[in-house]
């Protein structure tokens, strides 16, 4: 079993939403298409939002998203049930809740299919979890493996949650630890720790849907998920062009092996991306090496990063830490300033 | 210099295999082949974070060849998980000692004796003829390496004879220290156990 699963993780260049095509490169393909609208289109790709919404009454919507990516681990059912958690993320941080979901499939032909099964099953369970369904999906041979969802969830029009919509002085809440993009590069040079590996798989594994439950009945003005592109990255999407982001780096939540190999150096490709791409975006030379490499390491299956009302977000973060104890408040939305993101220290 | 061909491989297999190469006590540099400008990046982050000289040429658009030299600095140690074949030799045992400091003053009693004495001690060690081979600080003696310690010039002196000065990166976080190293590398703890062990003496302060 062992073997066979290292060559699965041979035959990739890079994992999990590390491979994710650059911030820069992307922006630049997208301003070449055309813009198209719908009246009943509410959120599209032109506000880089975590999943599209379409109007299909005046009640509710529908939300779509799709995601998938190459293995990161060595276990094909976690790789499958983290490429599943990844892709109903998108789900939830609009603030719906998941209905059908179809598997997306790259293998190649000539790798065990019983690897293939494990993946499907892995996917499968976390579906189980969102009480979604799955109704179908579509598989090709590649020379490397790839798994994902295609998912499509359901909200009611005046529950939507965007995500470039904070209000100031609301609060910031990130539910999970940063670092896994460190970790599991790290193990691809063999130098990380099982300890390492396990804690975060099982952060990537762990389903939004309970830290997204929480938020229902709570003000909330803005929620999105940490992708590829890293926290900071989310950050400046959040504020865009209308406010700025206070953030305590004291609070940012780590895998903290993670922390002590960004230390170390062991970092990736993609968070050197991030940084190229979004550093001159924003100040982080006050910051310690570590938590600012954490601030652009890639993440796969991270956490929501959720703006809530001031009064109430404390309430929230209890709510949410009971689940998912990881979770901190990093800082608050103030008024914008010069800076887009202004340290706490 | 020795040459490493890490082309193909993605990061941060170049940052390790650097790592390794420059850990070797009689490395003075090596050159790494990469073909993508990020790894080129990474390497870049990793030298200058250890205050390595640091130069890169681009060959081709897929090959750039990064090198780095130690300049007389102390390789840190390795990361502790990919240990095993790769790691960290720290050379025969004979005759090789280590003073391991976990504490900013020296002795029991009045602590401003204590904090003469520790930078008298700090300073002796830098007369003598046969010096350690590494010194370690560990709990608050990690004040002793950080900014505005009275105790950074005869380290930095030590240093200079290439004796290792390593600080415990979490007694450094621990303090809120862990930007203010002045003089030498951060380590964890794999590193200050390995290194004690391979002594043939340790010097408790």
């Amino acid at each position: 079993m062992e073997k066979r699963l290292s060559s699965l993780l041979e035959n990739c260049t890079s994992g999990g939403c590390g491979a994710k095509i650059g911030p820069g490169e992307l922006s630049g393909l997208l301003k070449g298409l055309p813009v198209f609208s719908d009246e009943n289109l509410i959120v599209g790709y032109d506000s880089s939002d975590d999943a599209a919404v379409y109007k299909i009454d005046e009640k509710r919507s529908i939300v779509t998203t799709a995601d998938f990516f190459p293995p990161m681990v060595n276990d094909p059912k976690a790789f499958g049930r983290i490429a599943a958690a990844n892709a109903l993320s998108d789900i939830y941080a609009m603030g719906a809740t998941p209905v059908t979901a179809l598997n997306l499939v790259c293998f190649p032909q000539s790798m065990d299919l019983d690897i293939l099964r494990e993946i499907l099953t892995g996917g499968a369970e976390k579906v189980v979890e969102a009480s979604a369904v799955l109704a179908g999906g579509h598989s090709i041979y590649d020379k490397e493996p790839k798994y994902g969802m295609a998912v499509t969830g359901i909200v009611e029009n005046d529950k939507i949650i965007r995500n470039d919509t904070p209000q100031i002085t609301h609060k910031l809440i990130l539910t999970k630890p940063l670092g896994t993009g460190i970790i599991m590069a790290a193990l691809r040079g063999e130098a990380a720790s099982s300890e390492a590996v396990n804690k975060a798989v099982a952060s990537m594994e762990r389903l939004n849907k309970y830290a997204a439950e929480k938020m229902r009945g709570f003000n909330i003005s803005a929620c999105t998920d940490i992708t590829g592109f890293g926290l900071l990255a989310h950050m400046l999407e959040m504020a865009s062009d209308k406010v700025s982001v206070a953030i305590d780096p004291n609070e940012i939540p780590y895998i903290e092996e993670a922390h002590e190999y960004a230390g170390d150096f062991l970092v990736t490709a993609a968070g050197q991306r991030n940084r190229n791409h979004f550093s001159d975006k924003a100040d982080l030379s006050g910051l310690p090496f570590a938590i600012q490499e954490l601030m652009f390491d890639p993440q796969t299956s991270g956490g929501l990063l959720i703006c809530a009302a001031p009064e109430q977000a404390y309430d929230l973060l209890a709510a949410i830490q009971a689940d998912d104890p990881a979770a901190k408040m990093i800082g608050e939305i103030i008024k914008r300033e010069k800076d887009v993101i202004v340290l706490n220290t | 210099m020795k040459i490493i061909d890490v082309m193909g491989k993605p990061c941060p297999i170049p940052v390790i295999e650097a790592k390794k190469a420059l850990a070797k006590q009689d490395a003075d540099g090596v050159l790494v082949r990469v073909d993508n400008i990020v790894a080129v990046q990474n390497l870049e982050k990793m030298a200058k974070g250890y205050g390595y000289g640091f130069s890169y040429v681009e060959n081709a658009k897929d090959s750039y060849e990064a090198s780095i030299s130690r300049d007389g600095k102390t390789a840190p140690v390795l990361n502790n998980a990919g240990s095993g074949a790769g790691a960290v030799k720290c050379g025969p045992p004979s005759g090789k000692w280590v003073v391991v400091i976990s504490r900013n003053t020296m002795g029991e009693g009045a602590e401003e004796l204590g904090k003469i004495l520790i930078k008298g001690f700090i300073y002796s060690l830098t007369e003598l003829a046969v010096p350690p081979e590494y010194v370690i600080f560990l709990n608050s003696g990690a004040h002793l390496t950080s900014e505005g310690a009275n105790t950074i010039e005869d380290l930095k002196k030590l240093e200079e004879k290439g004796i290792g000065i390593f600080t415990c990166g979490t007694c450094a976080n621990y303090y809120g220290l862990q930007d203010k190293l002045a003089v030498g590398a951060i380590t964890d703890m794999y590193g200050i156990t390995e290194k004690m062990a391979s002594a043939s003496n340790v010097i408790n302060i």
